[in-house]
């Protein structure tokens, strides 16, 4: 169930948020799991054997890792690299089975087909999450769970469970303890979940159907124009939905008390690409940093080895995001973009004014989309060929100008919104003291909302982008 | 600017804000508790529709519980469904959700332009080019194996051609006239009667609903004024007595793109002609005395005002004595059409492929069928997978 169909905020969260509120303080946390656990099987019930197969398999792995890291650090070593491989092998079989399976099928001249299963909603990030708690046990960090219900909390927390933020273990253990619920928190957790619903029902969707439609015409018959218009909308449309789930998610979550990390912070204002990654998705950057770029050495070894391990970290960022070429090139092409942002073009770039390295940053980030909306590798060339008018495109034509037409308010207002200005304004809007503007900002939220649920209504069947990852 | 100082900022910021919405959060809180507790209960105590006028479908109803919808899922399914379906005011939601969609500038909703002038406009489907491929050789084979029988065919071409004016500006819209030449030039003993221009010389007028994807009695009166020739009717009637049945039909159209504005209004075209008949449906058996069933305007859909919708086979016996027999191959726009045929065919034999599954040597043969139509309109002509089967019902 999303966030943003009808039955999550009118039934599902109330009857969630009731029940936990009634229950002793001592139950509070059992209460979250089975709530989880009913989110969670929403969409696929049996796999709910598995997602607590899951959990006891690293609840009993992190207790070993433990016990052994007193005394043999070779065996720990080797627990934790069979527990690593079996959660690389699982979410390697629900997400890239298919692809590699029908890749070999068609090297050996078969029909490129093979039969997949759906994967458990969820399962890169809760899986990311899991990693990350076998690894600070091993590493010493924290200590290893104790309390199974703590720790089933921490895999199967319904509001980050099927799209993050990824919390690393370190970060939520202390509050899994102690989170209690606070006026404050309430309505400053409702307040950011009706952004986060608007930004995803009322922006996403609509950028949507402009993105939808442009990408639905060959490639070859687009127009310059009509490759900017989708490659932009598609930006602020990705930009809305996924930055709109992550404030759904934190603003659920600090509901039930929990301050979940902060995912998205204005990525379009970047100043660069390392910026940009900072701003963007920064809880999954995190997570690569921390557990795969600094163990690597991170650029403390040598340019050569910082090199390598940059390329390391972006093309397993590409491949976390899917099973396809056009996710690895879209890695790369990060990857290689920062490598020549730290090592070629550092000196260049800091006597570029800032302006202008934003909008270069912004240009790059969109062309970067590109590789990541096509379907095939092939198509995200002929596009990007598109937007430099190659094979003769021509500047407009009608379909363009049509969908031009239709867009234009909605990208402006995706333009605005994507900016530290629409959080400034939203956040001087609710500071203001006198009884007017209060009411003003409760009017402006309660129309906002009034569109929302028009819109959730009228868009059961557009579900969020970021399932498939 | 490192992430140690942004890290600083944005705590900062959140503890400042969180300051000042404490106050702000109770207003905030009434309003959103009260809307939660309001519409999901009126929700879940309110009785349930069982079908949308608006979008002219079943809704879904409450669905049972059982261990095995319990484990497959459906049971939750099931529950979500139900509670988008019968949500409190859904058809007034759904409305403001489309005001506010064309307030930032959408031109089209669920596949339909909406047009200028309050004209809702269909957007054709893509071809079917196979199937349209196997349907034209099948046509042009039914024609060598009847040379006996005048076989001709008029496809309509839809509003999104004739009223291009209306369209969105630069709305993306398929050549509808290439298509037909297309197919005209690919027709062999089959006379192409064509209704373009016909159409365009009057499409100021409404040749077809606002709110609904099929044309209008005087659309199709145009365009018969424009085949009368090519169907060999020497002295056409000219005179109707012209019969407002409806100004309150809002179409398929209007379901599709949820946008409710317009009214239509229905009209019959009877020809003044001395002419009787009587219509008889093959698959129920019955027999009446006229084309038109009232009752369907007390229904949703008023167009089914002819006939009472599409059925397999109909036939249509008159005091007409011409000799001419006619076999029609047709969709739902030859509905409105039939009207004005009955005062020169003894015999008109409607065929639906859609639905008509047997032997059509048969039909011609036991009727004493001397001529042959296919009256489509382009959209569905190009998408329709049955005509062929039913053709080649004959070559066995």
């Amino acid at each position: 169930m999303a966030f943003s169909t009808l039955f999550f905020p009118f039934v599902f969260l109330p009857i969630a948020l009731g029940l936990y509120a009634i229950t002793p303080r001592r139950l509070k946390n059992l209460v979250l799991v089975l709530e989880s656990l009913v989110f969670f099987a929403w969409g696929n019930p049996v796999y709910v054997v598995l997602m607590l197969l899951f959990i006891a398999f690293h609840y009993f792995t992190g207790l070993e890792l433990e016990r052994l890291g007193q005394r043999s650090h070779a065996l720990a070593q080797l627990v934790l690299v069979s527990a690593v491989a079996v959660d690389l092998l699982a979410l390697g079989y629900y997400k890239y089975y298919g692809f590699l399976a029908g890749e070999l099928s068609a090297l050996v001249g078969g029909t490129g087909k093979v039969q997949t299963l759906a994967a458990p909603i969820g399962i890169s990030f809760f899986t990311f999450s899991a990693l990350s708690y076998l690894f600070d046990v091993y590493r010493g960090k924290t200590e290893a769970a104790r309390n199974v219900i703590d720790f089933s909390l921490y895999i199967s927390f319904f509001p980050k469970l099927v799209s993050g933020p990824i919390a690393a273990w370190h970060d939520m253990a202390p509050q899994l303890r102690d989170h209690p619920i606070r006026r404050y928190k309430l309505s400053s957790g409702a307040r950011r979940f009706v952004v986060g619903l608007c930004k995803k029902v009322l922006l996403a969707n609509t950028l949507g159907t402009t993105f939808y439609a442009l990408s639905a015409m060959p490639v070859e018959s687009l127009s310059v124009l009509g490759a900017w218009l989708g490659a932009l909308s598609y930006s602020l449309m990705l930009y809305f939905d996924f930055s709109g789930y992550s404030d759904m998610a934190i603003g659920l979550g600090e509901i039930f008390g929990f301050t979940l990390p902060v995912n998205f912070d204005y990525p379009y204002a970047a100043q660069s690409i390392t910026d940009f990654w900072r701003r963007w998705h920064a809880s999954l950057g995190a997570w690569f940093r921390d557990y795969v770029y600094i163990p690597l050495g991170g650029s403390r070894a040598g340019t050569a080895r910082t090199i390598r391990n940059l390329l390391v970290v972006w093309l397993l960022t590409g491949i976390w995001h899917g099973a396809s070429w056009a996710f690895v090139a879209w890695g790369l092409y990060h990857g290689v973009l920062l490598i020549l942002e730290k090592f070629v073009f550092r000196r260049v770039l800091e006597h570029i004014p800032g302006f202008v390295r934003r909008v270069l940053t912004l240009v790059l980030v969109v062309l970067g989309w590109v590789f990541f909306f096509s379907p095939t590798l092939g198509s995200a060339l002929g596009w990007l060929g598109r937007l430099f008018g190659a094979g003769g495109a021509p500047l407009a034509d009608a379909a363009a100008l049509y969908h031009l037409a239709s867009c234009w308010k909605v990208l402006l207002l995706g333009a605005v919104g994507a900016m530290p200005v629409a959080g400034l304004l939203g956040n001087n809007l609710i500071r203001q003291r006198t009884p007017l503007w209060r009411v003003l900002s409760v009017v402006v939220f309660g129309v906002l909302l009034y569109f929302c649920v028009a819109g959730m209504l009228s868009d059961t069947y557009t579900s969020f982008l970021y399932f498939q990852f | 600017m490192d992430s140690q100082e942004r890290k600083r900022r944005i705590a900062a910021r959140q503890a400042a804000a969180r300051r000042n919405r404490v106050n702000q959060g109770l207003y905030l809180g009434v309003l959103l508790a009260g809307l939660l507790v309001v519409l999901t209960l009126a929700t879940f105590f309110g009785t349930d529709r069982e079908y949308s006028e608006s979008e002219n479908r079943m809704l879904a109803q409450r669905p049972a519980f059982s261990a095995a919808a319990l484990a497959d899922g459906s049971w939750f399914a099931g529950l979500e469904d139900w509670f988008a379906d019968q949500f409190t005011g859904r058809d007034g939601w759904i409305s403001a959700n489309l005001s506010l969609r064309r307030a930032l500038g959408q031109q089209e909703n669920g596949g339909v332009y909406l047009g200028k002038d309050g004209y809702l406009i269909q957007q054709p489907e893509t071809p079917n080019q196979p199937a349209l491929d196997r349907n034209l050789a099948a046509i042009n084979a039914f024609a060598a194996a009847h040379p006996d029988l005048s076989c001709r065919m008029t496809l309509v071409p839809n509003a999104v051609s004739i009223l291009a004016d209306k369209l969105p500006a630069n709305a993306p819209a398929p050549d509808q006239q290439a298509q037909l030449e297309t197919i005209r030039s690919s027709l062999t003993g089959v006379d192409f009667l064509d209704v373009t221009q016909a159409l365009q010389a009057h499409a100021d007028e409404a040749l077809y609903y606002r709110t609904d994807h099929h044309w209008t009695s005087l659309g199709a009166s145009y365009a018969f004024a424009a085949m009368a020739q090519g169907l060999e009717i020497a002295q056409p009637v000219t005179e109707y007595d012209i019969y407002t049945v409806s100004n309150t039909f809002q179409g398929t159209l209007a379901s599709k793109s949820g946008c409710h504005d317009s009214y239509d209004t229905v009209q019959l075209y009877v020809p003044r002609a001395q002419v009787d008949y009587k219509v008889t449906y093959a698959s129920s058996q019955t027999v009446t005395a006229t084309l038109y069933d009232r009752t369907a305007l007390e229904s949703k859909d008023h167009y089914t005002v002819f006939f009472g919708g599409n059925h397999p086979r109909v036939d249509i016996d008159t005091t007409a004595e011409t000799g001419k027999k006619l076999l029609l191959f047709k969709d739902s726009y030859a509905n409105c059409f039939v009207q004005f045929l009955t005062p020169y065919y003894e015999t008109i034999v409607m065929v639906d492929p859609r639905y008509y599954y047997d032997n059509i040597d048969t039909l011609i043969k036991q009727a004493g069928i001397t001529e042959v139509l296919y009256l489509y309109n382009l959209d569905t002509f190009q998408t329709d997978t049955s005509l062929a089967d039913v053709l080649e019902t004959t070559e066995k």
